[in-house]
């Protein structure tokens, strides 16, 4: 009996076995619980993996790292929780507690690890002994220990599911292609009508380009229907705009050496043509009229008309022949022409010469004798040098080269017309004397003149010296180098009409600039705008004081209603402003008919037809000294006040207005259509 | 006395034997007691564990009917003492008085009090002074009484059962702790029921009155009472009823929260040796020969619902021990791991 108690003893084994079958199931289900709560964790560590992964925040390598993570987590979780001690006798009271044995087994085992020292407590724990081992033989380890599912196995089903979520759905990761770019709206600019008005402006000119290509005009309108485009789509702030337009003027307009190259040729070609007819007026216009049309036209800077009347009688001398006369006068007038061109130059070297000269004699003087002050004979020498400089930039300027190479044309056309009138005069002499022989070769149109005396002297197309058959064609010469002066003066005519299209172009930016700044602007005070709304009205209706309405500068550029008032303020037989150049103009006094030559041809004011000729006038204002000018005023109180409040409001002003001056005065028919087409083109939208 | 018989020699049949006479000596009392099986079990095993019972009830629930039967069934001697407020501890324990011989001749004789029974009940003990209660309690641990220079041995086994009512709590003198602390079990008799009442009225009300009959003798206690010494305690079951009586002392980590907020003081090592001694009883009387946890739990309710003491709140709030013992058991496991 008392071995019964023993660790080793039969009795104990079978207890012991038993509890170990129950320590093994319940090591299993640890094992399992481990397995699932390493499971969830690896599958969360291999979902957070994957989703890095597949949004692009790690390296594909990182799927390894999930794989293994999942798997050593699991691992791990297994091995945690089974490596867990497991204490026998509470094994045995779990056996005891589900089978009702009042802890006989794990009395049993405790009692069999602790010595009992007396023979009756011996006795008591055998006899307890075998009352454990009559229940064991009930005992059924799986009720003991009944499969229980592992508290994280939804965990473990959910981290599984997030796993295959994030592995399967797409997922939105940041390489996606990004969103448009937010486009900043601004507000508008240009009201609409305005919008359509310079398109409208665009159009014409891309309609004038497609007449005469013009690679820089081209570049400018492609520039400003960009700026138009940005303004309607409103991507485009005021300031922005208005560097843009200050961008495009600086770089198309800002070096105006061809404009003033133009001018330069067109002013000498003027004088050119008006001494050589001062010098030549002897019946020029009745033997030569295209060349008198030429001179008169090269006079008033139209190219296009010398040029024709240069072809016309290049044409003429082609199949009609010269007289050798006139061919004589056609040689000197043309060689005087082109020392007129040649002369030009000479003499502004000689003048700028002789001033210098002049200027260091008197700062020699004036240094020797003191009292002179030398910051004067500075400047004076300074501006003398600058001269010079100019001088040296048009003497390697285009205008200069073309004007040489009219020049050298003109005088070898000269030399070939006096050569050929030399030689006819003889030929003629030479005829007369052989008439009988060469008379009966002379055919065609020749034989229309032969009732003329001159006609054996006259220079006939196709006419061929019988004695001299190597001589070249004179008259063909001839015509072929007019023709060649012609089309120099067409390409000058070409040039100035592109340089007119970049002008416009540069006008039409200009006031586009101006429009915006009428319309926008900052808000001002109601009360300032109304005085500045009066002081304009005085000022449209002509009541201002004598002295702001005489003086200033001029101010080329203004238009619009600084027009409009210069209209009705000035004499209708002033013909009008100049339509570019109007306040310029009318400010300098330099009005009549030299200057009628603006917006209208019609002098009287009255004609309404738009059709016009005009001449771009580079006038220079000065600077007055009683008051700010009509258009400055104008302008200021526009740029500072009108666009402070709604542009309806200030339409409806300025519209008033106009209407009230229109119904006072008496405002020919041609100026009402156009100021209610101003106000048409500029009417709000709403 | 006979010398004990050991028990040992053949545990089985023992315990057997242990387990049928407590089953008779619960059945004869059962004839006289109705209901109350807890009380009469607790009375039994307290008893057999050698311990004092303290019984607690309204008057007129058969406390000195239980220990009368009890005191017949086991053929033990049987004294009832009923404490008054002027009751002297001499009352109790006896007296040495002056004795005339016939021939004349005259000496001190010492005359037993009450106290020299196998059972005493001690009726409302609350009511007597604390000079009185210590004479009785000092007689109840030390198993002797001393009157002058002389100690007299009370003649095992000794077995006290003492009653407080209570309800009538004016002019009476509770008992302190540390005599608390003396008695192994505090039973609290509970109002019997419908039927209860009825067999009562039945039994006590008409002619013919249930006769009880002695079941063991003095030996044999003295006998089941060396066996339940023998019964073993595994570790695990002792660590266990320690672990409980850890956890009615507020200031212990193991303590429930309950004990924390309405427990004062808590158990000493003696509540763990009346549950341990009355455990093994259970385990006896139910033919085991281990303790098992179970015992622990079923013998802790009485062994310290005495022994814990409530604080204020836990007094306020009406709480009683047997709700914190109840938490204990709650939240202390059987098995550490």
């Amino acid at each position: 009996m008392h071995q019964a108690g023993k660790p080793n003893s039969p009795s104990m084994k079978s207890i012991e076995g038993l509890v170990q079958r129950f320590e093994r199931r319940l090591r299993l289900q640890r094992i399992v619980t481990g397995v699932v709560e390493g499971g969830a964790l690896g599958l969360m560590i291999a979902g957070l993996s994957i989703a890095a992964v597949r949004t692009g925040w790690a390296d594909p390598v990182m799927l390894w790292f999930a794989l293994s993570s999942a798997l050593i987590c699991t691992a791990a979780g297994a091995l945690i929780r089974g490596s867990q001690p497991i204490d026998t006798v509470a094994a045995a009271q779990q056996i005891d507690r589900t089978h009702g044995l009042h802890d006989r087994l794990s009395t049993a085992i405790s009692l069999a690890r602790r010595d009992v020292l007396g023979d009756d407590d011996r006795a008591f724990v055998s006899a307890q002994l075998q009352d454990a081992l009559r229940h064991v033989d009930g005992v059924d380890p799986r009720r003991a220990a009944p499969w229980k599912r592992p508290p994280d196995l939804f965990l473990l089903g959910l981290a599984g599911l997030a796993v295959l979520s994030i592995g399967l759905l797409p997922v939105p990761d940041h390489e996606q292609p990004l969103p448009e770019t937010f486009a900043a709206t601004y507000g508008q600019v240009l009201d609409g009508a305005t919008l359509a008005m310079e398109r409208d402006r665009l159009n014409e000119l891309r309609r004038r380009l497609d007449e005469l290509p013009d690679d820089k005009a081209e570049a400018i309108a492609d520039e400003i229907e960009a700026l138009l485009d940005a303004v309607e789509n409103r991507q485009i702030s005021e300031r922005e705009f208005l560097e843009q337009i200050e961008a495009l003027l600086q770089d198309h307009f800002g070096d105006d050496s061809d404009a003033r190259e133009l001018e330069t040729l067109a002013q000498a070609l003027a004088e050119a043509a008006l001494d050589s007819r001062s010098e030549h007026d002897e019946a020029l216009g009745e033997d030569l009229p295209e060349l008198e049309q030429a001179m008169e036209a090269l006079e008033e800077g139209d190219f296009q008309a010398a040029s024709e009347a240069l072809a016309e009688l290049a044409d003429r001398i082609d199949t009609e022949g010269i007289d050798p006369d006139d061919a004589e006068r056609l040689a000197d007038f043309l060689e005087t022409f082109a020392e007129n061109l040649d002369s030009r130059d000479e003499r502004l070297q000689e003048l700028f010469e002789e001033h210098r000269d002049t200027f260091e004699e008197l700062a020699e003087q004036f240094d020797n004798d003191g009292g002179m002050d030398e910051q004067l004979l500075e400047d004076a020498r300074q501006q003398a040098e600058n001269a010079q400089q100019e001088r040296d930039a048009y003497n390697e300027s285009d205008a200069r080269r073309q004007l040489e190479q009219l020049s050298r044309e003109l005088e070898q056309t000269a030399e070939e017309l006096r050569d050929q009138a030399e030689q006819d005069r003889q030929d003629g002499d030479d005829g007369q004397d052989g008439q009988p022989d060469g008379g009966d070769e002379r055919e065609g149109p020749a034989q229309a003149h032969e009732d003329a005396p001159d006609d054996a002297e006259r220079i006939e197309p196709g006419q061929s010296d019988d004695g001299d058959n190597d001589r070249p064609d004179y008259r063909n010469e001839i015509g072929r180098q007019l023709d060649d002066v012609s089309r120099q003066l067409e390409e000058m005519d070409r040039q100035k009409q592109r340089q007119q299209q970049r002008e416009q172009a540069r006008r039409q930016l200009e006031e586009m600039r101006e429009s915006m700044s009428r319309s926008g602007g900052d808000s001002e005070q109601d009360q300032r705008r109304g005085e500045q709304m009066e002081d304009y009205m005085d000022r449209a209706r002509g009541e201002q004081q004598e002295g702001e309405s005489q003086s200033g500068g001029g101010d080329d550029g203004e238009e619009g209603l600084d027009q409009i008032a210069d209209g009705q303020g000035d004499s209708p037989h002033d013909g009008g402003e100049g339509g570019e150049d109007g306040q310029g103009a009318d400010a300098a006094g330099s009005g009549g008919p030299e200057d009628d030559d603006g917006l209208l041809d019609d002098g009287d004011g009255s004609g309404d037809d738009i059709e016009f000729a005009h001449r771009d006038e580079q006038l220079s204002g000065t600077e007055g000294e009683e008051g700010p000018t009509r258009s400055e005023i104008i302008r200021s109180a526009s740029e500072e006040g009108f666009a402070t409040v709604d542009y309806q409001d200030v339409y409806a002003d300025y519209e008033a207005i106009a209407e009230e001056v229109m119904e006072r005065e008496d405002v020919p028919d041609g100026y009402r259509y156009y100021i209610k087409r101003y106000f048409q083109l500029i009417r709000p939208a709403q | 006395m006979a010398p004990e018989k050991s028990p040992v020699s053949n545990p089985e049949e023992q315990v057997q034997e242990f387990q049928k006479d407590c089953g008779r000596i619960r059945e004869e009392i059962g004839k006289m007691i109705v209901g109350n099986r807890d009380i009469i079990d607790g009375a039994i095993m307290v008893m057999m564990a050698g311990g004092n019972v303290l019984l607690e009830g309204v008057p007129g629930l058969g406390k000195t009917m239980l220990v009368r039967t009890l005191s017949q069934v086991l053929g033990l001697d049987f004294s009832r003492i009923q404490f008054t407020p002027d009751l002297m501890p001499s009352d109790i324990l006896g007296a040495t008085i002056i004795v005339e011989e016939e021939d004349g001749s005259k000496h001190f004789r010492f005359e037993k009090g009450p106290i020299f029974s196998h059972i005493i009940l001690a009726d409302e003990i609350n009511r007597a002074t604390p000079k009185t209660q210590s004479a009785m309690l000092e007689a109840m641990q030390e198993r002797s009484v001393t009157v002058g220079n002389t100690t007299h041995k009370l003649d095992p086994p000794v077995f006290v059962l003492a009653t407080q009512n209570p309800l009538e709590m004016e002019g009476t003198y509770p008992l302190p702790e540390a005599q608390l602390d003396r008695f192994l079990f505090k039973l609290t008799i509970r109002f019997p029921d419908l039927d209860d009442l009825h067999t009562i009225m039945d039994r006590t009300t008409q002619a013919d009155t249930p006769e009880v009959e002695r079941v063991v003798d003095r030996d044999r206690i003295l006998a089941m009472r060396t066996l339940v010494r023998h019964v073993p305690v595994a570790r695990h079951v002792q660590d266990y009823a320690l672990r409980i009586l850890q956890a009615t002392h507020p200031d212990h980590p193991n303590a429930p929260e309950m004990t924390k907020r309405y427990a004062r003081f808590g158990s000493s090592p003696r509540g763990a040796q009346a549950i341990l001694s009355t455990a093994r009883v259970h385990a006896l009387m139910d033919g085991r020969f281990n303790v098992s946890c179970e015992d622990v739990r079923h013998t802790a309710v009485p062994a310290l619902r005495h022994r814990i003491i409530l604080n204020f709140e836990g007094e306020a709030e009406g709480i009683e021990a047997d709700q914190i013992l109840d938490a204990i058991f709650e939240e202390t496991p059987e098995s550490k791991s």
